[in-house]
């Protein structure tokens, strides 16, 4: 069974929310801003012309392996399905916002038509018929590369495995399945980061996943 | 037995016309808080059920024949209507889940204090014991209704029956609740039965099971709260549930005084019952401040917090406490019912502060640190009209159920 997770090429993005665009289009999100699935954050810095920089920071659900949402959610509306997929059932949904609380990224809105919480799916039914997701298959930079990282061939492994990346929010423990990758040049990577992240390769931190997934995969309901 | 009294099951009903038990001077008013809350609540379900809300599909499809869907988005993108979303994404438990923490922790925990008070046998106790839970049950009632006004859907609880989650704090609470609202009634009951033999054999375990329901309730209010690893305030916080229990106490205490000085203050015993109030009240301010001091908000540190936090502190505590010393005792109360109030928006809007201030960025993202003053209108917006309406709403409902339950049962006047 496949364990979906997604890498992101962030230093490429260019801001032009292609991505949210085809999110809404292929999901029939909610109109709206502040109802998005995925969002690119923006960062201006520098303080005179020569230092000045714009960051973008695409982001979205990190379908995270122990999923907070899911553990805080009263009627089971939020839960794992194949893949290691969170989803929201919008049936059971009693919009009691206690996993907006307990989401660590912000990842979650309440959707008024549906009358229920909406979060990203990684287009659970999409990359059944296409592999992918919409959001990579729109990216002009590529910024995205999405798959399966327990299969030793998957683009999204060999893209991992050759390089430093880091998560998320790491000391919330929750496990996220979107690997931010480090740019490889210095300046980049010193005007990204910030100070103190926490980089990482793939030899050091499979382990951790492979026995966190391991644990969780028996709540995978089939999708 | 008096006349103009019916009993039924152990209890004694006053025969009361219609009028008095519907259209005295207490329930006026809570009618008047009432229809407040009901253009709040008509407002609410308006924007979630009656709002042509509209999403991409449906504007592809309005697309081909021009519909109504195409007008109602272009009007949303075009004036940017925030006040459409009924809940802000950076906040989303708001003012509704403040009300409720507010008066359920603040009924619940005067409930305690009463059964506290009749296990150590303290004397006011076992004349004001009645009605000052059935005010705290009251209350307790009141807060539900704010956050059942919460809920989007909430018809869609049963599957809380269907597919339970015990993992889950606010699951745990369907349980908690089946057993906290019956059982303080039954408590209620025997503390007015006419059935005294069996009221003092049953006393002892009553309170003791009582308190352990009380201890209960306030530990899994805890959990619910301390489940969100992402809200460093909330889980940082030590040992949640006793702080629930002492600034509840102290609101509960509040109400308890407010309601004496406005309807005991007849009884002969109403001096005695506002010493014991006067000096629970003045303890547990101490306790409050006690606890703000080591791990209170004042961490925050961050503008709007500070305000928040400071006002909180004069009129909720330190003035209340002059007052009180001063003996001062009704505008004491009045100030702590409105002081700790804002310590429950402080709470709820303070917690929400992060991680709602670095969704995006560099360096932040990663690390859930505090940077509010950047960010200062991104994590408070202030409570929406409606939603006030709601909460004053609530207020007097609780009212009202005390009001209804005083008139006919005279829960006031319980002879011991």
């Amino acid at each position: 069974m496949a364990n979906y997770a997604m890498a992101l090429e962030y230093q490429n993005c260019i801001d032009c929310r292609a991505c949210e665009v085809a999110c809404k289009d292929e999901n029939g999100v909610m109109i709206g801003a502040d109802k998005q699935r995925i969002w690119v954050g923006v960062v201006e810095g520098g303080k005179t012309l020569a230092d000045m920089f714009v960051n973008f920071y695409p982001s979205q659900c990190n379908h995270c392996i122990d999923a907070p949402c899911v553990t805080v959610c009263p009627t089971g509306a939020s839960h794992f399905v194949e893949g290691g997929i969170v989803k929201v059932d919008y049936d059971m949904c009693i919009i009691c916002k206690g996993c907006m609380e307990a989401c660590p990224y912000e990842a979650r809105f309440v959707d008024e038509t549906r009358h229920a919480v909406d979060k990203c799916t990684f287009c659970d039914g999409r990359i059944q018929e296409y592999g992918t997701t919409a959001c990579s298959a729109t990216c002009p930079t590529k910024v995205r590369t999405f798959g399966d990282i327990d299969d030793e061939n998957s683009d999204i492994r060999k893209r991992l495995e050759g390089r430093e990346f880091f998560v998320l929010k790491e000391n919330e423990d929750t496990l996220p399945k979107l690997f931010y990758l480090a740019p490889e040049d210095e300046q980049v990577r010193k005007r990204t980061m910030g100070e103190g992240i926490k980089l990482h390769t793939w030899d050091n931190f499979a382990k951790q996943y492979k026995e966190a997934t391991a644990k969780r995969r028996e709540e995978w309901k089939e999708a | 037995m008096e006349r103009g009294v019916k009993e039924c099951c152990g209890l004694n009903f006053k025969s009361v016309s219609f009028g008095e038990l519907f259209f005295n001077k207490t329930m006026l008013f809570a009618y008047l808080l009432l229809a407040v809350g009901v253009v709040g609540w008509f407002q609410l379900y308006g924007l979630r059920f009656g709002h042509e809300f509209v999403n991409t599909t449906d504007l592809v499809n309005a697309g081909a024949d021009h519909s109504r869907m195409m007008a109602e988005a272009l009007k949303e993108q075009i004036f940017n209507m925030h006040h459409i979303e009924e809940v802000p994404r950076q906040e989303p438990w708001g003012i509704f889940v403040a009300q409720y923490t507010y008066l359920l922790y603040g009924g619940s925990a005067l409930i305690f204090l009463v059964a506290l008070a009749e296990l150590i046998g303290l004397h006011i106790a076992h004349k004001a014991s009645a009605a000052l839970m059935t005010l705290g049950i009251s209350l307790a009632l009141g807060g539900m209704a704010s956050i059942a006004s919460d809920w989007g859907n909430p018809l869609n609880i049963y599957w809380m029956i269907l597919n339970p989650q015990p993992q889950s704090g606010m699951w745990m609470m369907l349980p908690l609740y089946s057993v906290y609202i019956p059982f303080t009634f039954i408590e209620i009951y025997f503390l007015m039965t006419n059935k005294r033999e069996l009221a003092k054999k049953l006393a002892l375990p009553l309170v003791v099971i009582g308190l352990g329901i009380d201890i209960a309730e306030f530990y899994i209010q805890g959990i619910l709260f301390q489940l969100n690893d992402a809200r460093h305030l909330w889980v940082d916080f030590p040992a949640l549930w006793v702080y629930f229990l002492v600034t509840g106490a102290l609101t509960g205490v509040a109400f308890g005084m407010i309601y004496a000085g406005l309807a005991l203050k007849n009884k002969e015993w109403y001096g005695e019952l506002k010493d014991v109030l006067r000096k629970a009240a003045i303890v547990l301010i101490v306790l409050v401040a006690i606890y703000e001091a080591i791990a209170g908000f004042g961490k925050i540190g961050e503008a709007p917090f500070t305000t928040m936090f400071y006002g909180y502190v004069i009129v909720g505590l330190v003035l209340p406490l002059l007052l009180f010393f001063a003996k001062q005792d009704f505008l004491a109360s009045v100030l702590v019912a409105i002081g700790t109030f804002g310590a429950r928006e402080l709470f709820v809007y303070g917690g929400n502060a992060e991680p709602m201030t670095n969704r995006f960025g560099m360096g932040p993202e990663a690390f859930s640190t505090y940077n509010v003053a950047e960010l200062e209108k991104v994590i408070y917006e202030a409570p929406h009209s409606m939603e006030v309406m709601v909460i004053i709403a609530c207020l007097g409902l609780g009212i009202a159920i005390f009001k209804l339950l005083d008139t006919l049962l005279d829960v006031s006047n319980q002879p011991h």
